[in-house]
Formats: structure tokens, sequence, C-alpha cells
């Protein structure tokens, strides 16, 4: 039994170990944790720790499904614009009276129809996924501001709170949306064959397509998700602000790719954890937090932030050579 | 006949000289204005453009206008563009003060030196300042602020002040105007009690910056929140909503935005009121101002713009339909 937990928990102890089964991350986080609750007595309270996660709740959302696209071997830097353009057809849906649930579903559709716009760039053009999304974030990010001549558009304060405001048990629910969307996609990812060949498309497209994986549904279908995910977010902007901008969620989808890749998401796709996604976003919402808390002056923040990115890459450099 | 000769030319160098004349009175009438906005993404400078093209239209002006995009480099490149493009008077509007000196030199060159209007930020040594008088702003919600806590409350135990520190000093005058204010109804007011965040100058950041920052001020009952736009005091607000401490707080912001106007209409206990700087009506201000800039006619050095407390006992006086 004890040689069985001994040969269980070696290879984890290991730096190699650590490093493949994400071990490494959640000591890293654990000791951020610790550092913050020394340096500031409000750190390590409940209602805190709920902020923090309610933080990072949109953050969250979009980094789930960015942990897919990324598995599959690609990018999705449209989410922070169609986030933002979702928040504005939400909040001028509302202004109109057209009520909450033609409002959610039009940024659910409008979600999916720019993901859809990148599956087809991505797929039927053969554009780079990089060149794809980041010309559909500005084509994105544009129409917003023509549609609303740059202007926050406000909606009546009564509408759609239980979205982005209201709370269960105490929890905000926009942190169960952020949950669900994780439950959402491990699921996926774990227990379907969808998700295995989300996997294979990532790690070896010829070879998936040679074992009849229809490489291009399964790229498609990851973009839509993740153009799902964005509306989602842009849903719950909307609700918190009691507005839809078009100029929220700026750098959004950046950090979506940096806690995705910090969780253990391989830039060069066919590896990625979910839950690791999780405590990435988890890092970079406690870090703020903690410096805020800390009275650290924000350019220190931007810089620290910037050290995180590096970090979240020079970590997925070193799982690469750990796997070889 | 022929002794009519000399007073039929005469006649017609008489009518001659009237059309030159008039021609060049309707030249010094008409001139065309080169405008660099600081980027259209902004709804101040929308707003800003939308007074400024209206305003000159109405006087038959031709308007050249451009986008600075907020980027120093674009703002070089195009006051080369309106220089090329032959305007008359310039009127620019970026935030960067450190290549003010770049941008004369090259109005200068082109004799466009004592020709050119900066808008809310001092470009020395070419242009006329026209725009926020910030620290004033701040100065007028900070006071209001400070006058509606000591009727509620009596006191105060901190101000929160949600800054955009990378726009430099001018804007941050603006903060610091808040701490002025707040002294002349609390004049024995700390520094140790102002308590400054970065809020990015807009909603989602604010949000986010004040939720972070709330736990820290959970003993605190009395609370003022200034800050640098009501899109930041906005997005700060939600926060505080959301944290059920609506009671704890005072909210002033700056600008008259439609977000703090729909609090304001709202008659919210705790977004109490905003700085109006009516940026739809700089249009005509501009338009005035490189008229007399264009003939020759002395101006004051800085012109500024009138700022007024906006709240929910006059906001229909300055917007009627809320």
């Amino acid at each position: 039994m004890t040689q069985t937990l001994t040969a269980r928990l070696r290879p984890a102890l290991s730096l190699e170990g650590a490093l493949r089964s994400g071990a490494a991350l959640v000591v890293i986080y654990a000791g951020l944790l610790v550092a913050f609750t020394i340096a500031s007595p409000v750190f390590l309270t409940g209602d805190n720790l709920l902020n923090i996660t309610a933080s990072v709740a949109t953050l969250g959302i979009v980094a789930a499904v960015q942990t897919a696209v990324i598995i599959s071997g690609g990018f999705d830097l449209s989410v922070g614009s169609t986030a933002a353009f979702t928040s504005v057809v939400v909040a001028e849906l509302l202004s109109a009276g057209a009520g909450a649930p033609l409002a959610i579903a039009g940024a659910l559709v409008v979600g999916a129809v720019v993901g859809l716009g990148n599956a087809l760039v991505i797929t039927k053009l053969n554009v780079n996924p990089l060149i794809a999304t980041l010309g559909m974030m500005s084509i994105v990010r544009g129409a917003g501001l023509v549609w609303t001549d740059a202007l926050t558009v406000v909606y009546p304060a009564d509408q759609l709170a239980y979205l982005g405001r209201a709370r269960i048990g105490g929890v905000q629910v926009s942190i169960v949306f952020m949950l669900l969307a994780f439950v959402a996609v491990w699921a996926v990812l774990r227990y379907t064959v969808f998700g295995r060949f989300v996997f294979a498309v990532g790690g070896n497209p010829k070879a998936a397509f040679l074992a009849g994986v229809r490489v291009d549904r399964v790229r498609s279908i990851v973009y839509v998700a993740s153009g799902l995910a964005a509306g989602l977010a842009g849903l719950v902007i909307a609700s918190q602000l009691i507005a839809g901008s078009p100029q929220a969620a700026q750098g959004l989808e950046l950090s979506a790719v940096t806690a995705a890749v910090l969780g253990g998401a391989s830039l060069s796709g066919g590896q990625g954890r979910v839950w690791m996604t999780l405590v990435g976003a988890l890092i970079m919402g406690t870090l703020t937090n903690g410096l805020v808390l800390m009275d650290i002056s924000s350019f220190w923040q931007m810089a620290v932030l910037g050290v995180v990115l590096i970090l979240a890459v020079a970590l997925d450099q070193l799982r690469t050579r750990a796997r070889h | 006949m022929r002794r009519h000769k000399p007073l039929a030319v005469l006649a017609a160098l008489s009518l001659l000289a009237v059309a030159c004349n008039r021609g060049s009175a309707s030249e010094s009438d008409s001139f065309t204005i080169g405008y660099a906005g600081l980027s259209s993404e902004f709804p101040f400078v929308a707003d800003v453009n939308r007074g400024l093209e209206s305003a000159a239209k109405q006087a038959g002006l031709e308007l050249i206008v451009l986008d600075n995009k907020y980027d120093p480099q674009a703002a070089l490149s195009n006051a080369d563009t309106l220089v090329l493009r032959k305007a008359d008077v310039v009127i620019e509007f970026q935030t960067d003060a450190q290549i003010a000196p770049a941008l004369c030199e090259k109005f200068k060159a082109a004799g466009l030196g004592e020709k050119v209007i900066a808008i809310d930020i001092p470009h020395e040594p070419c242009a006329v300042f026209f725009g926020a008088n910030n620290r004033r702003a701040g100065e007028i919600a900070g006071e209001e602020l400070a006058k509606a806590a000591k009727a509620k409350w009596g006191s105060v135990d901190k101000l929160v002040l949600l800054e955009l520190p990378q726009s430099g000093e001018l804007v941050r005058s603006r903060t610091d105007g808040y701490v002025d204010g707040v002294r002349k109804v609390f004049p024995d007011f700390p520094d140790s009690k102002v308590v400054k965040v970065d809020g990015k100058g807009a909603l989602e950041p604010s949000l986010t910056a004040m939720r972070n920052l709330l736990p820290t001020l959970a003993g605190d009952q009395h609370l003022l929140l200034g800050a640098v736009n009501d899109p930041s005091a906005v997005g700060a607000f939600r926060a505080i909503q959301s944290a059920g401490r609506q009671d704890a707080f005072l909210i002033g912001g700056q600008n008259a935005t439609i977000e703090a106007r729909q609090e304001i209409c709202n008659n919210s206990k705790t977004f109490i009121g905003t700085v109006g700087y009516f940026p739809e009506k700089y249009g005509q201000a501009l338009v005035d101002l490189a008229r007399k800039l264009h003939t020759g006619e002395s101006t004051d050095d800085s012109v500024y713009i009138e700022h007024q407390w906006v709240s929910s006992a006059n906001i229909r006086e300055y917007y009627p339909t809320c």
C-alpha cells in the first residue's frame, strides 16, 4: 500500500512530474496566497476570496473554452471584442424593451456567429488562426464602436440583474456561470469522443485526418463554442455594468490565453488541462487583488502581469522539454 | 459716345475693384480648420467632434478631421497632413505634452505658429489652450461631496479617488482637486485619509479595482468617492452596489456622460452628482476662437470652459430629456 502510494507520488514530486501534473502551478498559487495573507490582514477573508473569484468570472468563462481552442492547435483573439460587442447587443435589446430572454438569446447567437465567422475563415480560407481572429477582433470592436458611436448603452437597472449581480447563498451568479463553463469544457474534453478529437487535431492534424477525424468540423465547433463563451461573458459584463460598453473587455483575449497557457495548455496544441486554466485565471486575479490591497502602484501591477505572461510561456517550454 | 468711353472704363474698373474686395472679404470669412482629434473611440471626444463639425458647417467653414488615435506618432503624422492640406488654423487634441514642441515646430515651419488651438493639454510654445480647468473641476466635485457628507453624516472617514495615473500631470490635477474641495468643507482633512486606486478611466477596470479595494474599507461607514471621469465613477458604483455598501458612500464623477446622468436622473442617493464639461458646446467656442486666430485678433493664452455641478436638483436644466 505504502509502496503503491510512493510510486504514485514519485512522478509528482520530481520537477518533471510537477510540471506535467500541474502541481507546480498549485504550489505557486499556494505560495501567493500565503504571501498576500501575511502582507494584508484583509486578504484571507471570505468576502475577498469571493471578490477575487468574481473578478475572474468573465475571464474564466472565455479561458475555459480558450483552453479547448489552444488544445485544438488554434487561438481565439476575438473573444474580448466579441464580449464587448455582445454586451452592447444586450443593452440595445433591453433598452428597446425586447426583454431578457431575447437579449440573452441575441448575445449568444451573435457570439456564435462571430465564432462561426472565425471558423469559416480558418477552415475554408486556410488563414492562420492568429491572423484570422486578430482580424475578427478588429472587425467586431470596430462594429461596436460604429454602432454605438463609442457611447456606453445603458438599460433599465431592473433587467438582467440575476446574471451578473445576483447571489446564490452569498456567491455571485457570475462565479456559478464560470464554474459551469469549466465543468462543461472539462466533461466534453474528458468524456466525449469529440473531446478526444480536439486533442488529436491539436496534436497532429494530419494524423487525425488520416485516422478519419473531420478536422475542419472539429475546429469549427471549437471556435463556435469560443464565440458562445464570449457571448456569455458579454452577458455577464452587461449585467454587472447595467450597460453595454463597446470598449469593455480590453485585453481579455490575452488574459485568456495567458490563463490557459499558465494552466498547461501547450501553444503547439494537443495538450492542456482545463482545471489548471482555472488556477491560472485565479493566479492572475489574485495577483491583481493582492497588489491593490498592498497599495502597490498600478504601473508595477502591469509589470508583474507581464512577468506572469513570460512565466506562462517559459513553463510551457519547460513542460515541452520534460515531455521529450 | 467716345466722350463717355473713359467713364465706362472707370466704371468697369470700379466694379472690378468692388468684386475684388468682395472676394477678399469672403476669403477672410471662409477658411479651413484642420482638426486632429484625440480618438473618436472616446464618447467625450465624439461629442467634441460632432459639435465642431456642426459649428463649422453652420459657419460655412471647411473642416479637415483626422484621428490622433491616442498615439503620439499618429499626432505627428497628422500634423504633417494638416500642413499638406493647407489648414489655415489647426486644432490639436492629443494628450502627450512631451511631443507638443515637435508639433509646434512643424506648425511654425508652415507659418501656422500663431494659429494653433490645443484642447485640454497645453502645447507650449505655439498654441492657445482651450478646455477643462481640471483642478477646478475636481475641486467643485470634492466640495459638493463634502457638503453632502457634512449634511448627511457630519464627518468623512475616507476619500477614495479613482485615478488615471498614466494620463499625466494635468488630469492628475483633477483628482488632486477633489482633495482641495473636501478641505474647503473639512479644512483638517489629512492626506492619510485619501485612498488612491487606478480605475483606468473606464467602467469595467474601475469595477474590478473597486471590488479589490472594498475589503480594505470594511470598517469605514462615511466614504466619499471621486473619479477621474464618469465611466470610472459608475464602474466603482457597480462594485459598491454589488457589495451592498451604497449607504456608506457618496459618489461624484466628472464629464456628465450618459452613464452618470442616468444615475442622477434616477435620484440615486449614492451617486449624487457629476461635473459637467459640456463637450457638445466645445464646437462653437472652438470655431469662434479659430476665427479670431485667423483674423489676427488678440486672444487669451488659455480659454477655459465653464464647469457646473450637475445633480438631481438641476440636471433637467442641462439635459431636459434626462
